[in-house]
């Protein structure tokens, strides 16, 4: 992972991307004890919104760097990252607001807990739930700011469904 | 207490216990759980199925 958030600043410092965020299960484990994943999911804000191919320049900028894409993938010493440029005002709002953490002395951007967990929320699989469980039972968030966010950015309702399915006894 | 409560409530300390590992540490984790997931997934494709029978 150390050397992915190597990339991840190289590629932000040469302007192929202006911002990025680790999210997903990675970033959950901030938080949660270790669970498993097969991959490292990245936000990554792009320079050229309104090309087609917008990973292109990413994956070029990978393959210069020595590291070649493996279908959606990229593989990066372990871990093959998968980039989702954001696409919603709720992704575009966990990038911006994400922590810089530290990984073994490289600065990493990660998702917060509140925004993984309205993430999670959104998504909606059985994983997804399980996730906002997790960051629950960590305390890392609140169903206060959960219910804040989701409000925030029309997912109220799921919220409501969650809650009863999961935490309304 | 009954003894499925108690090892319940061990689980639950033993699981506080690994959430207090730093993140790198539990990424390396991760890392390792995946290596072995991987490995049992590519034993288990190679190993011939029993349903798999040749028929004249």
């Amino acid at each position: 992972m150390r050397k992915v958030a190597e990339l991840l600043n190289a590629m932000r410092q040469a302007g192929v991307i202006s911002d990025y965020a680790l999210f997903g299960a990675a970033a959950q484990m901030r938080y949660t004890e270790a669970v498993a994943t097969l991959d490292a999911d990245v936000l990554v804000a792009v320079q050229e919104v309104s090309r087609v191919d917008v990973l292109s320049p990413i994956y070029a900028f990978c393959a210069k760097e020595g590291y070649h894409h493996e279908g959606e993938a990229v593989r990066v010493d372990a871990w093959p990252v998968q980039f989702m440029p954001v696409f919603s005002t709720l992704t575009e709002a966990a990038m911006r607001e994400a922590d810089t953490a530290d990984f073994d002395g490289v600065p990493l951007k990660v998702v917060r807990a509140d925004y993984l967990a309205v993430l999670a929320l959104s998504v909606g699989r059985a994983k997804d739930f399980a996730r906002l469980l997790a960051l629950l039972e960590s305390s890392s968030v609140t169903l206060d700011r959960i219910a804040e966010l989701s409000r925030e950015y029309g997912l109220y309702d799921s919220w409501l469904r969650f809650k009863k399915r999961f935490l309304d006894e | 207490m009954n003894d499925v409560t108690q090892i319940m409530n061990l689980q639950a300390a033993w699981q506080k216990t690994r959430v207090r590992f730093s993140w790198p540490d539990k990424i390396k984790q991760a890392e390792l759980l995946r290596d072995a997931y991987m490995k049992l997934r590519a034993a288990k494709s190679s190993r011939p199925t029993a349903n798999k029978t040749r028929t004249a």
